[in-house]
C-alpha cells in the first residue's frame, strides 16, 4: 500500500506541477517535473535512498522558482505537498522493514498514514487561510514578523543540528 | 542529512527568500513545511530510557544447532511514539525463526519481550548492544542510541573423529601414552632382549635365549609408550585461504586442524595451538578435555587476517618443545618449503596436513581448456613443493577437501600395518 501511495503521489506532484508550468513564462518547462518525478523514482527502486531527499528538494525548489515565473499557487502548494508526502512514505516505507509480523505492519501503516494526513490537512489549510486572508501591518511590524520568522527558523535548525540523530 | 534538518533548511529556504522577494507565495509555501516539522518536534521523544536484557537458550553450541534469542526492552522514559529496535548479527549467523529487529509503540513503563532464533557457522559473536531508533511516528525528530546488553554465543567447529593417528616425535614425555617412545621397558610391542634383572616377571623371561647359555637369563623387553608434546600450527594468512567470490578453504583448515587436536588430545598427547594470521594467538600445550575445551574455543573465534609483517609463514621454535612434533595445516605456499626445512633441521618432527588450494580453486573456475592447462602446471609447481618436503622427511597430506578428511588422515597417518611395523621397528632391535 506504501509504495503504490508513493507512486501515486509522485505522479500527482509532477501533474501539478507540471499544469502549474504550463501556464508560466516558461510552457516549455512542463515537462521537468514529469523527468524529476520518473528520475526520482527509478532511483529509489535501484536502491539509492539519498535520492528521495534530492528529488524532494528539487520539487520544491522547482514549485518555488514556477511561483516566480507565474505558476498558480494551488499548483505549487499541491505539488510540494504532494512531493513531501511521497518522501515520508519512502522513508517510512525504508523503517517498516524493520517490523516483524508481531508489530502488525498493516495497522502501523494505518496509524502513520492517519498522522500524515492530519499533518498534511491542517498544513493545506493554514496555507489556504494565509493565501486568502489579507490582513495589513505597518512597516515596522512587517520588519519584526519578519525578523521573528527568521530568527525562530534559524534557532529551530540550529538545535536541530545539535540534537537531531 | 537527517529528515528535520532537510525540512527545516527548505522552509527556511523559502521564507528567506519570500521576504527578500516580497513573494508572498514562496511564504504560502513554507507552512505545510513548517508544520511537518512542528510535529516532530511536539511530539518527538525529548528522552530515551530504555534497559535490555538478553537471554540465549545455550551460550555455546555447534554448527547447525538453533539457538533462541530472547530480548526484554523495558522503557524507563516517556511514551516513545515509534521504536525501531534491532539486534545486529554477524555473517555466520542466520535467523531461521522470528525477526531480530521490531517497529512498534513503547508506554511509559512497558515491557517488550520478543524471541527469534538464530543458527549459523562456527564463530564467536558477543552481543554488545541493542541498536535503538527513537521518532515521532511520521519519524521527522530521531534519537539513536545503543542500549548496552549482554551474551556471547559461540558456536564450535564441527570435530570429525580421527582414529589410531601415528607420530614419531624425537623426544617424548615421562608419562605413558601411546607413542612408541623407541626405549626397552614395559609395554606391548617386543623392543628386544637384555639379561635378566631380579624383579623381572617370569613371564618376561625369553627361554629359547636363555637356554643358549648356561646359568644365564634373557628377559624381553617392550617398548615404552609415552605421550609426547603436539604443537599444531594453523594457517590463517588471508593471501592463502582466500579465493575469488568470497570462497575459503579457511573452514576446511579449522575443521582439520580441530579434528587432529582432538585426536592427539585423546590419545594422551600435550597440545597448543597457535593461530597464525593478522596477529599470532597461541595458546599453550596441556592435556585433557579443559585442553580441548580452550582449542575448540580458541578456533571457533580464529578468523583469516592478513598483516604485512606475517606475510610469510613463521613458527617461533620458542613455542614449541625441542624436538617435539608440529602439525602444520596450510594450504601452503612455495616461499613456506625453506621456514618447514629450518624446522625439520632444528630437529622437530613435522607433519603438513595441506587443504589443496589447487584442486579448490579449480572446482570454483568453470570447465575450461585454460583453467584445465593453468590447474594441470599449478598442480606440478604444488607437487614439486610438497616433494621438497617429503625428501625432508616431512609427512605430507595433501588433501583434496572434496574428499571426507578422516579416510585421508587415516590411510596417511594411521598406524602402519604389521609387516611395515616390524621393518620400521626392526632397527630397535639388539
Amino acid at each position: 500500500m506504501i509504495r503504490f501511495l508513493f507512486i501515486g503521489m509522485l505522479v500527482g506532484s509532477a501533474l501539478a506541477l507540471g499544469i502549474g508550468w504550463a501556464q508560466t513564462s516558461l510552457p516549455a518547462l512542463e515537462v521537468l517535473p514529469g523527468v524529476l518525478a520518473a528520475l526520482w523514482l527509478v532511483a529509489v527502486l535501484r536502491g539509492f535512498s539519498w535520492a528521495s531527499s534530492v528529488g524532494f528538494s528539487l520539487m520544491v525548489l522547482l514549485s518555488a522558482v514556477g511561483l516566480s515565473k507565474g505558476m498558480l499557487l494551488p499548483c505549487a502548494l499541491v505539488g510540494v505537498v504532494a512531493s513531501l508526502v511521497a518522501w515520508d512514505l519512502f522513508a517510512f516505507g525504508q523503517r517498516l522493514r524493520y517490523a516483524a509480523s508481531d508489530d502488525y505492519p498493516v495497522r502501523l501503516e494505518l496509524q502513520h498514514l492517519a498522522q500524515l494526513g492530519v499533518v498534511v490537512a491542517l498544513g493545506l489549510v493554514l496555507a489556504w487561510i494565509s493565501s486568502t486572508v489579507r490582513l495589513a501591518f505597518k512597516f515596522e511590524w512587517q520588519v519584526v514578523m519578519a525578523l521573528i520568522a527568521l530568527g525562530g527558523l534559524s534557532t529551530l535548525i540550529g538545535w536541530l543540528r545539535r540534537n537531531g540523530e | 542529512m537527517n529528515r528535520s534538518l532537510l525540512v527545516g533548511l527548505l522552509a527556511f529556504f523559502l521564507v528567506f527568500v519570500g521576504l527578500l522577494l516580497i513573494g508572498a507565495g514562496w511564504l504560502v509555501l513554507s507552512i505545510p513545511l513548517v508544520v511537518y516539522l512542528l510535529e516532530g518536534l511536539l511530539r518527538g521523544p525529548e528522552k530515551v530510557v530504555l534497559e535490555a536484557e538478553r537471554t540465549l537458550s545455550q551460550e555455546r553450541t555447534n554448527p547447525g544447532v538453533p539457538v533462541i534469542v530472547t530480548l526484554r526492552v523495558t522503557n524507563h522514559g516517556p511514551t516513545l511514539e515509534q521504536l525501531i529496535l534491532s539486534d545486529p548479527l554477524p555473517a555466520f549467523l542466520d535467523v531461521v525463526e522470528g525477526s531480530p529487529s521490531r517497529m512498534m509503540t513503547l508506554r511509559h513503563g512497558e515491557t517488550l519481550t520478543w524471541h527469534y532464533t538464530v543458527q549459523g557457522r562456527r564463530g564467536y559473536h558477543a552481543f554488545r548492544a541493542l541498536s535503538a531508533i527513537a521518532s515521532d511516528r511520521l519519524g521527522v525528530f530521531t534519537r539513536r542510541l545503543s542500549i548496552p546488553t549482554s551474551g556471547q554465543l559461540l558456536i564450535l567447529p564441527p570435530v570429525p573423529r580421527l582414529r589410531n593417528l601415528v607420530i614419531r616425535p624425537r623426544v617424548t614425555r615421562v608419562y605413558a601414552g601411546a607413542i612408541p617412545a623407541q626405549q626397552g621397558g614395559p609395554g606391548v610391542e617386543f623392543f628386544g632382549v637384555r639379561d635378566y634383572q631380579p624383579g623381572d616377571p617370569p613371564r618376561w623371561i625369553n627361554w629359547r635365549a636363555s637356554a643358549h647359555h648356561e646359568r644365564t637369563l634373557f628377559s624381553n623387553e617392550y617398548q615404552q609408550e609415552r605421550v609426547a608434546d603436539v604443537g599444531i600450527v594453523l594457517d590463517a594468512r588471508r593471501r592463502v585461504n582466500e579465493f575469488r567470490g568470497g570462497r575459503s578453504l579457511f573452514e576446511h583448515s579449522v575443521l582439520a586442524t580441530a579434528s587432529l587436536a582432538d585426536a592427539f588430545l585423546d590419545q594422551g598427547n600435550r597440545v597448543g595451538l597457535m593461530v597464525y594470521g593478522q596477529f599470532i594467538n597461541w595458546l599453550a600445550p596441556d592435556y585433557g578435555k579443559l585442553q580441548r575445551e580452550r582449542l575448540l574455543q580458541a578456533l571457533a573465534r580464529a578468523q583469516p587476517g592478513e598483516s604485512q609483517a606475517f606475510s610469510g609463514l613463521v613458527v617461533p621454535p620458542r613455542l614449541f618443545p625441542a624436538m617435539s612434533q608440529i602439525v602444520l595445516v596450510s594450504p601452503l605456499l612455495d616461499d613456506d618449503v625453506s621456514v618447514l626445512l629450518r624446522l625439520c633441521a632444528g630437529g622437530y618432527s613435522l607433519i603438513v596436513v595441506s587443504p589443496n588450494p589447487v584442486q579448490y580453486e579449480k572446482n570454483l573456475l568453470p570447465a575450461s581448456p585454460a583453467a584445465t592447462l593453468a590447474a594441470r602446471i599449478l598442480h606440478v609447481q604444488r607437487e614439486v613443493t610438497l616433494q621438497r618436503l617429503r625428501h625432508a622427511g616431512v609427512r605430507v597430506v595433501d588433501w583434496d577437501v572434496e574428499c571426507p578428511l578422516e579416510n585421508l588422515v587415516e590411510s596417511a597417518l594411521s598406524h602402519p600395518p604389521a609387516f611395515l611395523r616390524a621393518i620400521l621397528q626392526g632397527g630397535g632391535r639388539k
